[in-house]
């Protein structure tokens, strides 16, 4: 590798694992995107920390129908309970 | 002539028609929002790492705050990330009121044997569940600030926006911690990223 593509390797070494994740969400600019597939074409290091993250956002992902219980009722019947004993008073943040 | 305008039924009526008339007082269009949300908004506060009891409570909580609140709400975001953010301020607070539980360790401080192991299962279903608990496990090792943005950008599939807004953080400052969080999690479940077969 030459001075001047090894001196980009390097650089582009400590950038990529820093904007992993926002190439993942795509979020990214498409001249930081080419950058960080550019980069990791050449770096198995990169490509692996990439291809772990990615594989981690999909689990992640997939637990999104974990925890689903029928509680609305049980909610429900606590708040009106409550309701009635509760002013209505402006507090929380607004949107 | 009189005309009579009759309100459709709440279980009839739009999101957006019932949170304008539970803001008026509408207990009825409150508690129709009540049953479409409640489910979900538990289950979140589950990930977050809330026990079932907590959970519940707080999911109660969430909706009295926002029924005192709802006349001040602007709709400039969805009414289900307001009540998110209302229901995550409240579970960040109990959370960090409980004794450290963890904070992020690496592979080598915690000893890989307390992973799951990658052997094969013995059905796919099995290495799956497996998986589920080695992931509900890590999440729960990793500090409240990393484990929140991760649970409402990964699990709960909010874009960046809402779920900062949520978190009441900077678009630049909930990437940086789901970065760090996604980059914690991937090092307590080395044995399982490590040739990405998540």
């Amino acid at each position: 590798m030459s001075g001047p593509r090894r001196l980009e390797f390097i650089r582009d070494h400590r950038w990529v694992p820093r904007n992993a994740s926002e190439y993942l969400d795509g979020e990214l600019a498409p001249r930081e995107r080419q950058r960080v597939e550019h980069h990791t074409r050449d770096c198995p290091q990169c490509r692996e920390l990439l291809a772990g993250l990615r594989a981690l956002v999909e689990a992640l992902g997939r637990l999104r129908g974990d925890e689903e219980r029928v509680v609305a009722g049980a909610v429900l019947a606590s708040v009106r309970s409550r309701l009635g004993q509760l002013p209505r008073e402006p507090r929380e943040p607004r949107d | 002539m009189s005309r009579v305008t009759e309100l459709p039924d709440s279980r009839e009526c739009s999101e957006e028609t019932l949170v304008a008339r539970a803001a008026e007082g509408d207990m009825a269009a409150f508690e129709e929002l009540v049953m479409r949300h409640a489910d979900r908004l538990f289950a979140s506060l589950r990930r977050f790492g809330l026990d079932d009891a907590e959970a519940q409570e707080v999911a109660q909580e969430t909706f009295l705050r926002a029924w005192r609140s709802l006349p001040r709400f602007e709709r400039r975001s969805r009414f289900f990330t307001w009540l998110y953010r209302i229901g995550f301020n409240e579970a960040q607070r109990r959370l960090a009121r409980r004794p450290a539980a963890g904070a992020v360790v690496s592979t080598e401080e915690q000893p890989v044997d307390e992973l799951p192991d990658r052997r094969p299962g013995p059905t796919e279903q099995a290495e799956r569940e497996e998986l589920r608990a080695a992931l509900r496990r890590a999440l729960g090792e990793l500090p409240v600030d990393l484990r929140a943005p991760v649970v409402l950008r990964d699990i709960e599939g909010l874009s960046t926006r809402e779920a900062a807004a949520v978190l009441d953080l900077g678009e630049p400052a909930f990437k940086s911690r789901l970065h760090r969080g996604r980059i914690a999690l991937r090092s307590l479940l080395t044995p399982w990223v490590a040739t990405s077969d998540l």
